[in-house]
């Protein structure tokens, strides 16, 4: 019990902390004057997509499938993570602005083996992204790269139970918003690096909690 | 665009590849010494190949600089405050890693030429850890009936980690940085540090109550002691319940440069240079606690970028640490993103996250697992810098809560510059 409230609290104590804490910081004292002139505008964006690691050449499956004997994974690796995203965009004369992004995002996935053997994962990530955009009317391309954090808790149903997260977390990613006045909608891809250690039965697996995604989202201008 | 963003263009495949590469410090020199050019961008195109940062990944990064650039308005004459105010610029303060150098947050923009600036900074860190609670599913137990009786060797298990930590550590620290030229900057880092039982326990576990996540661990054991245990393969490092006060730390000496301090697209870097000097080469008793008696090294890389009224802070690096390779590790990882919102040209508001690799070993136990996964904290603050003064309000959690960090260090700081 005690691990379950601490992964919560890991996965969305600074997340939750920081967008509680600055969303209404920004609309407080609000720099946000619109398009037009420089200033800050803010973009809360909610995404839903599609996760795939399976290029990413980890080891932790081959580790269940083949060294622990547990079989073939019946299905893919495919998931569908949820994310909150959080932008403050520097609004200059030119087309061309920076944009710093600040991204929360959760998944589950459940594996199973071909000998009924089954893992569970619960992910949560964090990414702090900088990120050029256009503004082309209404057609608002974009393009970013950043860092973050990942946690992830493990359960496998012979063995392991355990929580951990990778040293290094990189994210890369392209897309476009198209607005309608202060609502617009969101189509991204990209990429993410999060490769944590899982204990095997011959030394450290990895375990790729990122991978190549496609997200479709809400935004909201303000 | 601006000539001086254009020679800072030059630089960025370097800042890239170390970026990505940091893990290796032997690389990163290597890299460094390759040069310009083609040669470097072969090494970054080899860089991706080697890990999931593939091409793609890679490619976006490079492809922010270059769409940025070359899409961007002429340069204009308005100074791009990229550094702000600078993160907020505190060391881990986990009592174990005290005793080795760690890496500051610290801003990408060094003070101007023959500046000085002097900064006092006051911290008070606590401390709970017990590998051996009833709440961590190892054996054998230690709670408040071991604590009374005296915590030994048999309390541990036989192999891997174990560590009970209640301390309260205060940390007086002085910093003196020197600006030379419009880009170098010299720094040297003076603390004292008392370990004691403190009087924070009780406090920690009232909030922790009231926002529901309480450290289970905290209960088996009364409050406000001291004790300093941590034990390898039942070999003790440190082992104390003989709280002390105002014990010197190693002087640290830094070395700043500023590559660029940017301009409305591309953002301040600096590269940071730390080394610690041991006073003494084998320290005994409480110093022993605060001091490796070894020299340590760290190498970091400080970025900031603003957009409009907020900047935000990358920073990354390594600390080498020279210490026996089978007790700790041998090297930290570090990484820092935060926010800072200038509420005006002499006020900001900060939140940052600060991650570092474990000084654990990964080991063959669970335990040995949990504490060697990285720390995580987040740190929240303000800052002030006028004409007048400098000053620093703030504080640490510890978010990822593996039985490997300090539960909260509250700070301030003044500071003076001329």
């Amino acid at each position: 019990m005690v691990n379950h409230i601490r992964t919560a609290l890991a996965g969305l104590l600074l997340p939750g902390l920081l967008l509680l804490g600055l969303l209404p910081l920004a609309l407080a004292l609000g720099a946000g004057e619109a398009w037009g002139q420089t200033g800050t505008a803010y973009f809360l964006t909610v995404k839903k997509g599609s996760l795939d690691p399976s290029s990413s050449g980890d080891t932790f499956i081959s580790e269940i499938e083949t060294t622990q004997g547990h079989g073939a994974l019946r299905g893919n690796r495919v998931s569908q993570p949820f994310s909150i995203q959080f932008d403050i965009y520097g609004v200059s004369a030119s087309r061309v602005g920076l944009d710093i992004g600040l991204e929360v995002l959760s998944y589950n996935k459940s594996f199973i083996f071909a000998d009924g053997e089954r893992v569970y994962i619960t992910v949560k990530g964090m990414h702090f992204t900088l990120n050029t955009l256009a503004r082309l009317g209404a057609f608002m391309p974009f393009l970013g790269f950043g860092i973050g954090n990942y946690y992830v808790t493990l359960e496998q149903s012979s063995g392991l139970n355990l929580r951990t997260s990778p040293d290094e977390v990189y994210n890369a990613h392209a897309g476009f918003r198209v607005m309608a006045g202060r609502m617009g909608i969101l189509l991204e891809v990209g990429i993410t690096s999060a490769l944590a250690d899982i204990p095997g039965l011959s030394g450290d697996a990895t375990l790729e909690l990122g991978g190549t995604y496609t997200n479709l989202g809400l935004s909201w201008l303000f | 665009m601006a000539v001086m963003e254009l020679q800072y263009l030059m630089r960025i495949p370097w800042i890239l590849l170390i970026l990505r590469d940091s893990r290796d410090a032997s690389a990163t020199i290597r890299i460094l010494r390759a040069g310009r050019g083609a040669t470097v961008i072969s090494r970054i195109a080899q860089a991706c190949a080697l890990g999931f940062i593939s091409r793609i990944a890679q490619a976006c990064a490079l492809g922010v600089v270059i769409c940025a650039l070359l899409t961007a308005p002429a340069a204009t004459t308005v100074a791009v405050e990229n550094g702000g105010l600078g993160p907020l610029s505190i060391r881990n303060q986990y009592p174990v890693t005290l005793g080795y150098l760690n890496y500051t947050p610290g801003s990408p923009v060094t003070i101007p030429d023959s500046s000085v600036r002097f900064r006092y900074q006051y911290s008070l860190t606590n401390t709970f850890i017990n590998t051996q609670s009833p709440e961590a599913g190892t054996t054998p137990i230690i709670d408040s009936t071991v604590v009374d009786a005296g915590i030994t060797a048999a309390d541990f298990p036989a192999t891997g980690y174990g560590v009970y930590l209640d301390v309260e550590a205060a940390r007086h620290l002085i910093r003196f940085d020197y600006g030379i030229g419009d880009s170098l900057e010299l720094g040297l880092e003076l603390a004292w540090i008392s370990f004691g039982r403190g009087s924070l326990d009780g406090k920690i576990q009232s909030v922790e109550k009231v926002f529901g996540g309480l450290n289970e661990d905290r209960t088996y054991s009364d409050q406000n002691r001291f004790d300093f245990y941590v034990i390898k393969d039942g070999v003790f490092i440190h082992n104390t319940s003989e709280a002390f006060g105002s014990e010197p730390q190693d002087p640290v000496f830094n070395l700043k440069w500023t590559l660029g301090q940017g301009g409305d697209v591309l953002p301040a870097l600096s590269i940071q240079l730390s080394y610690k000097m041991p006073l003494e080469s084998n320290p005994t008793g409480s110093r022993g606690l605060i001091s490796s008696g070894k020299a340590d090294y760290g190498y970091y890389i400080l970025l900031g970028k603003a957009v409009a009224d907020w900047v935000a802070h990358y920073q990354v690096g390594v600390t080498v640490l020279d210490v026996d390779p089978d007790q700790f590790s041998t090297k930290l990882k570090h990484r820092m993103f935060g926010l800072e919102f200038r509420i005006n040209s002499e006020n900001s508001l900060l939140v940052q996250s600060v991650s570092q690799t474990s000084l654990y070993l990964e080991g063959t136990t669970n335990m040995d697992f949990a504490i060697s996964r990285q720390t995580d904290v987040s740190v929240w603050g303000y800052k002030h810098q006028s004409d007048l003064m400098l000053l620093e309000l703030g504080f640490i959690e510890d978010y990822n809560q593996q039985r490997n960090e300090s539960d909260i260090t509250l700070y301030f700081e003044l500071g003076w510059q001329w």
